[in-house]
């Protein structure tokens, strides 16, 4: 995913409402109507949110041949921005661990004590 | 502006078995500095370190499959071996602050304090992070991250628990 794609979909994530019909979609395929239901919001309306979902890569429509088209999750795009988001929540705590290693290889203090070679969970919130 | 006596705060400590100067070299040499920095399964890599107050050091992290991303520091305080203070921000190539793009509504600055006591044989890493010059809305979604930043992202990806749980 690009940076440009990730400011599509993060951008996407931004909104409430479509999280909410996110949240829907995560329990099955729903038609227009029936994700405009618990909104209290005009069909156009969700229709909008609908397309910049889309347009994220976030959901898709369904069996064409339907008559109501519904939408489905995607979520493979959610699973990739999941790993971003990841990578960036987990910088310091992944950070410190690859220090300590760092340090176990390069530091002069000998023979420490196993305790202080368990320091990696000490301390950390 | 929030005011400064509300503003989050995250923090971590970690002890390390090495003498401060060592944990201080780690940090300040940008040979050592890109062997630890950055999350797992990136590959750092200093493109820049000016260690003076006003200085920036400039960082790319690269993820397997991804476009590098930037990391920038602008030395504040240099005190060795005790205390490191810069101005933390996401970054293009030029070295240049940018919202991260997966996080608009963050602030685009933050202020880092790394402070280093002796504890015995051992070294304490202090570090602490706060909003700089931030709007008060960004002051609230760095708030609403600090739980992710100390192990496991919770939030918007319920959704995906649950429709992965569907599946199975």
């Amino acid at each position: 995913m690009t940076p440009m794609q990730l400011d599509i979909v993060f951008q996407a994530l931004a909104d409430q409402t479509r999280r909410g019909i996110l949240a829907r979609l995560a329990k099955g395929e729903a038609t227009v109507n029936e994700l405009a239901e618990p909104f209290d919001m005009s069909q156009p309306s969700i229709s909008r949110h609908l397309k910049v979902l889309e347009e994220a890569g976030l959901i898709e429509v369904g069996a064409r041949t339907a008559q109501f088209r519904p939408r489905r999750l995607k979520a493979e795009t959610l699973t990739e921005a999941r790993a971003w988001m990841e990578q960036l929540g987990a910088m310091w705590t992944d950070s410190f661990d690859k220090l300590d290693d760092f340090l176990e290889e390069t530091s002069r203090v000998r023979a420490r004590p196993k305790a202080a070679a368990k320091g990696k969970s000490h301390g950390k919130r | 502006m929030a005011n400064v006596e509300t503003l989050p705060e995250f923090r971590l400590e970690r002890m390390f078995a090495a003498t401060r100067d060592e944990v201080w070299a780690a940090w300040t040499q940008p040979g050592s500095l890109e062997k630890w920095f950055g999350p797992k399964g990136c590959a750092a890599k200093s493109i820049k370190f000016d260690l003076k107050p006003g200085g920036m050091a400039l960082t790319r992290l690269t993820f397997p499959g991804a476009p590098p991303m930037y990391a920038r520091f602008v030395f504040r305080e240099i005190v060795a071996p005790k205390r490191l203070v810069w101005l933390h921000a996401i970054a293009d190539e030029a070295g240049n602050a940018v919202k991260h793009p997966m996080a608009q509504e963050l602030p685009a600055q933050m202020l880092v304090v790394m402070e280093l006591t002796d504890q015995g044989e051992t070294t304490k890493l202090k570090l602490t992070k706060t909003p700089f010059e931030a709007s008060a809305s960004e002051v609230e979604a760095f708030r609403g991250m600090i739980p992710s930043m100390t192990g496991g992202w919770t939030g918007n990806f319920d959704v995906l628990d649950e429709f992965l749980a569907g599946k199975r």
